[in-house]
């Protein structure tokens, strides 16, 4: 085989990979999650109360019995610290072993300080409810818990843009409907037909065909949800199963703010 | 030579290729739609009668006085024949209306009644739950039959109506298949625009105004927005010239910080303001709407008279500009 051949034919070659990436970034990939179902597929809102919009286990859950909650924090805290110690001395022995193991202790060492961040901040909270004779705390204690909701839907977004190779990821709740339209006025419905408005094109730019075609899209949208209410009409996929599975099952939920001691990881 | 000429040539069928290939794509990826009007003016919904919820037979000779009076006789008498057994339908319904109502009331007597038993708290929510589930069954039971009685009137209703509407089922059928043709156009019109992705963006336009209130104190100004206003006239740090803002200038930006955060928590009352004024949109240039070209597409297939086809885009423009 000749050099110039060698270098027609590697011609050809990269013409042939330039041709294929022309034609592959003629389409791009849309998919679409709503957040709104997302966010309650977190763990965290199995413990949320709707009555008092608190979360369960979390500082800013509703105080029932003081002394009983005082006292639970404090067998609590006996615990954690009692097994802070214990991680905190294995950590030393294993400081030298192999990185793997390091790690693990390490995690579960943030797990407990975790923990005993949320005894500290927990009493704060009751303290001041106890003074300001209430039984539901701020609502700015609930903004940990949902930071850590934030977060977590942030990377399950990210995780579901890579796996499914999207271009776009866009949130249906931003497009949908937070309302129902109103009742459509079923006398100028009835009074006029479309057949009858069409019959002489004038009538098209009227008032009675405004009207008309105001009420009867409301009359729709009312009568058929499922098929007006989902903005995406063509060409985006749904992956809002997908991202809630990856949710219900990887996350923790947060508790407390985030202490300010410096961890490992 | 030879090999000169061809790589020329490749390099002018690349240069064509790239220069095509960027011409077919759409400037944007989104393209917008109206779908609601799409769907209300499809030819096939001139048909659909708002009182009845069924479309009128195609073949029904409407204008044909002598063969309407005829069926429209047929049909009072059908109603007759049938008026009583659709009374009875409709009385047994209110009953099991009532009967549900009053079950769901219950609840709350229920747990009213067992505080005041001398009963563990645990044996009065295990007694709550075991109501409750009895209870919920017995909804479930009245909701199906409830569901029963009005598939017998739906079905009374369509042998009345039979000679000039469609039956119910007939309906949605024709319902579905309307939708599919509209979703199909949509398709089309996408694939020719070379547009990935067709969104509705006419769902979330707030149809009610905000209140307005009533009495507003006389000191109030017109534009109140006093954080931004304290934000504006606050003593400024300035660049390379000694000012006492100099001094307090870290705590002055995080009070800037806090009351830019309470200013920017009311936008979303503007938000709502404005759509009050006009809807919104989902991208204010740029965007590609496809509204007029399907339903064109639409008017086509139904062969309407072009005059016609102008008019009606005429009126959809007007309404949707509105």
């Amino acid at each position: 085989m000749t050099r110039q051949h060698i270098i027609s034919k590697k011609i050809i070659l990269a013409f042939l990979l330039l041709c294929s990436t022309v034609f592959q970034s003629s389409g791009e990939e849309i998919g679409y999650v709503d957040s709104r179902i997302c966010m309650l597929s977190h763990p965290a809102f199995q413990k949320f109360d709707w009555q008092t919009r608190r979360f369960f286990d979390t500082i800013s859950a509703p105080a029932r019995n003081f002394v009983e909650e005082y006292e639970k924090l404090k067998k609590l805290e006996t615990e954690a610290n009692a097994a802070l110690k214990k991680v905190e001395k294995d950590i030393g022995k294993a400081f030298a072993g192999k990185d793997d193991k390091n790690n693990m202790l390490w995690q579960k060492r943030r797990k407990i300080v975790e923990e005993l961040t949320y005894i500290k901040q927990r009493r704060e909270v009751l303290a001041d409810l106890q003074e300001k004779d209430q039984t539901i705390p701020e609502a700015a204690t609930t903004w940990c818990t949902l930071h850590g909701i934030e977060n977590d839907l942030t990377n399950v977004y990210d995780l579901v843009r890579q796996k499914h190779n999207l271009d776009y990821l866009l949130d249906a709740a931003a497009l949908t409907p937070t309302q129902h339209p109103p009742e459509p006025q079923m006398p100028v419905l009835s009074r006029v037909k479309l057949e009858t408005l069409m019959e002489n094109p004038e009538n098209l730019s009227s008032e009675e065909f405004m009207s008309w075609l105001a009420n009867s899209r409301h009359y729709w949208q009312r009568k058929l949800p499922g098929v007006f209410n989902n903005p995406f009409k063509h060409g985006a996929t749904d992956h809002t199963q997908a991202a809630c599975t990856m949710l219900k099952n990887s996350f923790e939920i947060k508790t407390a703010e985030p202490s300010e001691e410096k961890s490992e990881n | 030579m030879r090999k000169k000429v061809k790589i020329k040539i490749l390099l002018f069928i690349t240069l064509l290729l790239l220069s095509c290939g960027n011409a077919s794509h759409a400037n944007s990826p989104f393209a917008t739609i109206d779908y609601r009007t799409c769907l209300v003016l499809h030819p096939e919904m001139k048909d659909y009668d708002f009182v009845t919820q069924r479309f009128t037979r195609p073949q029904l000779k409407r204008d044909d006085m002598t063969t309407m009076q005829a069926v429209y006789e047929r049909m009072a008498a059908k109603q007759k024949e049938l008026a009583p057994k659709v009374d009875e339908l409709l009385t047994k319904q209110s009953k099991l209306q009532e009967n549900i109502a009053k079950t769901r009331l219950n609840w709350t007597g229920e747990a009213a009644k067992l505080a005041q038993l001398k009963v563990s708290k645990a044996e009065i929510d295990k007694r709550l739950t075991e109501a409750r589930t009895r209870d919920e069954n017995r909804l479930e039971k009245m909701q199906e039959e409830f569901a029963e009685i009005d598939k017998e009137i739906v079905l009374l209703q369509d042998s009345i109506w039979n000679e000039v509407f469609l039956s119910r089922a007939e309906t949605v059928k024709k319902l579905e298949s309307i939708v599919k043709e509209l979703d199909e156009f949509i398709k089309e019109t996408a694939d020719k625009l070379k547009v990935s992705c067709v969104i509705d963006d006419t769902l979330t336009a707030p149809q009610a105004p905000p209140e307005i209130l009533q009495n507003i104190p006389d000191n109030t100004p017109l534009w109140a927005n006093t954080a931004y206003q304290i934000i504006l006239k606050s003593p400024l740090p300035e660049p390379n010239t000694f000012t006492i803002a100099n001094h307090w200038a870290p705590s002055l930006m995080k009070s800037i910080e806090n009351l830019s955060f309470q200013h920017l928590a009311h936008r979303k009352d503007i938000g709502s303001i404005v759509a009050t004024v006009r809807p919104s949109r989902l991208f204010i240039s740029g965007n590609l709407d496809i509204t007029e070209q399907v339903c064109r597409a639409l008017f086509e297939k139904y062969k309407f008279n072009p005059y016609l086809i102008e008019s009606l885009l005429k009126g959809i423009k007007m309404f949707r500009e509105r």
